[in-house]
């Protein structure tokens, strides 16, 4: 007896791509933001 | 348990073939486990090469006078011992368990996104040859501390681009690494296991992959300003141009903070791991621990000047930052309580993995003392650039982040070689260490509250004494880490067959695979009633 499916890990798989671009995203942002927060201190 | 997770099925990835042979094994490696094990093997060497670098500071400063070294280099060791072991060793060692164990514990078969798993490895060992690579290039490596604060770190020589591309390529393998983690944790659960009953190594990795992911980018861009500053005339911390030096501490310090619990956090974990099965009694509060540790992990947002105390700053600035790092007790006490209350009672035995967790309870505790009276400004005014500083975080992280990292594998090492150690080795191993790291940093608190500052070649004679054991105990240390590696590779040659439980009260999905477990761990994934058995409550 399984609990999880090949096509429910799939897609649990795809949803993981997704949530990794969207956390890839926030980090490019503090990366910017950082920088850009420095020049607007001057 | 094996036959039950080796049942053939198939489905559009290639989980049905074993791992590949020679060195496609490991360069295209995509399994968790080998790549768990290239993190823990490449941790490894990074900390005996960190620790080479501890051992030529203590034997400069064995006696006062300059003995081996010039200046410069000895400024150079204290700066890459720092990143090496911080970036090279402990993080490394933390993302290698969280590969070996955290699909192990969730019930899946592998991380969220193996490729990217290989990728984020990868990315370390070309990150270190550049920065161990300063060390031969003209001016030498970076030698303005690990904190890199301009203009100091701005005067140094070739190898400065160099650090700086390492420490960007570091970053973004803990940034992929981490995002690796959270969509693991957050999509890779088998049914049934929630998020508050998942193994506390599980909570303590999510919080600190998010941590990561907030505070890496921050570093990378505070040396990016460095770097523009440096090679292209900017001026984001440069006075002569207008700019802001001290600012660069606030944003170092920014990352700076949150990466002492980076660095800690996963120890947590484990010893909330290991103490409830040497005790043989489930967790004290676990939703309390998990609570605080997310406490944490926000307080340490908020208390980054504590380390700028000195540079000056308003009084409103000094009390805020003052009781902010002081709230952290509060969470960390209920941490410390909550695994003394799981003790209390217990049918506690001393198998190696618990008397590194013990020896790190203890130790630990003091190190966050010492860091309390830190936090007290007009104490952190005597304190500051002193040998006080360097024991106060040398507690935290030896016998707490190291220890932790040692208590992790002698825990799980039976699990995934399939093989069970010397105990008596294992036995050696910790008392030496336990002794001989307090010989070697206990007095540091005596030469720090007796003036001495930290990053020198050489001293005044008044703190000879406490100096030479201190270098002593470091000698010891040193030595007594070699019987590390040695106690593995034994282990894996030539142990005793562990069982699939190997200890006698061990719970949770990882232990419910057979010992070594199969290449592909959770596929398929585990039944219901094997996760209502492993799940923590």
């Amino acid at each position: 007896m399984t609990a999880m499916t090949p096509d429910e890990l799939s897609e649990r798989r795809a949803k993981a791509r997704r949530s990794a671009i969207v956390l890839g995203l926030v980090a490019l942002a503090f990366f910017i933001g950082s920088i850009v927060l420095k020049m607007a201190q001057r | 348990m094996a036959h039950e997770h080796t049942a053939d099925h198939a489905h559009d990835d290639h989980h049905d073939h074993g791992p590949a042979h020679g060195w496609r094994r490991w360069v295209y490696a995509t399994n968790h486990k080998d790549i768990g094990t290239m993190y823990l093997i490449f941790a490894c060497v990074m900390f005996f090469i960190g620790g080479a670098m501890a051992m030529i500071i203590r034997a400069e400063l064995f006696q006062p006078g300059l003995q081996l070294v010039e200046p410069q280099f000895f400024n150079s060791m204290t700066t890459m011992h720092a990143l090496l072991m911080i970036f090279g060793a402990v993080m490394p060692a933390w993302t290698g368990l969280a590969n070996w164990m955290i699909p192990m514990q969730v019930g899946a078969p592998d991380m969220a996104l193996p490729r990217l798993n290989n990728f984020s490895f990868w990315i370390l060992p070309f990150a270190f040859t550049l920065l161990l690579g300063t060390l031969f290039v003209p001016g030498g490596s970076p030698a303005g501390g690990w904190t890199l604060y301009p203009p100091l770190s701005l005067q140094a020589g070739d190898g400065f681009p160099m650090a700086i591309f390492a420490i960007h390529l570091m970053g973004a393998s803990s940034i992929l690494g981490s995002i690796n983690v959270v969509v693991t944790i957050m999509n890779m659960r088998a049914p049934g296991v929630g998020l508050l009953n998942m193994p506390l190594f599980c909570w303590s990795w999510l919080i600190t992959a998010y941590l990561l992911i907030a505070t890496m980018p921050v570093l990378a861009g505070a040396v990016t300003m460095l770097l523009t500053d440096h090679f292209f005339a900017t001026s984001f911390f440069s006075a002569s141009g207008g700019g802001d030096p001290v600012m660069f501490q606030h944003v170092f310090w920014f990352f700076g903070h949150p990466e002492v619990y980076i660095l800690i956090l996963p120890a947590f974990g484990i010893i909330s791991e290991i103490i409830p099965t040497f005790s043989r009694k489930p967790l004290f509060g676990y939703d309390a621990m998990v609570y605080a540790t997310a406490a944490i992990a926000f307080l340490s947002f908020i208390v980054w000047a504590h380390h700028m105390f000195t540079v000056g700053m308003p009084l409103a600035g000094q009390l805020f930052f003052t009781l902010s790092t002081m709230l952290i007790s509060i969470p960390t006490g209920v941490k410390v309580f909550n695994w003394t209350a799981t003790m209390w009672k217990g049918s506690i035995s001393f198998e190696p993995p618990m008397l590194f967790a013990l020896a790190f309870l203890f130790l630990f505790t003091i190190g966050g003392f010492s860091g309390l009276m830190l936090a007290i400004v007009p104490a952190d005014f005597q304190y500051h650039d002193t040998y006080f500083v360097v024991a106060h975080f040398h507690y935290v992280l030896v016998p707490g982040a190291i220890f932790a990292i040692m208590a992790g594998v002698y825990y799980w090492l039976p699990k995934w070689s399939g093989k069970m150690y010397s105990h008596k080795l294992a036995n050696w191993h910790f008392w030496l260490s336990a002794i001989f790291v307090n010989v070697l940093f206990f007095p540091q608190h005596f030469l720090g509250l007796a003036g001495m500052p930290r990053r020198i070649p050489d001293y005044s004679t008044q703190f000879a004494d406490w100096n030479m054991v201190s270098s002593i105990g470091a000698f010891g240390f040193g030595l007594s880490q070699l019987l590390f590696p040695y106690i593995i590779w034994k282990c894996i040659k030539a142990g005793t067959p562990a069982t699939k439980h190997v200890w006698d009260a061990s719970h949770g999905l990882e232990w419910e695979l057979s010992s070594p477990p199969p290449y592909h761990s959770w596929d398929p994934p585990p039944s219901r009633e094997i996760v209502a058995r492993g799940v923590q409550h």
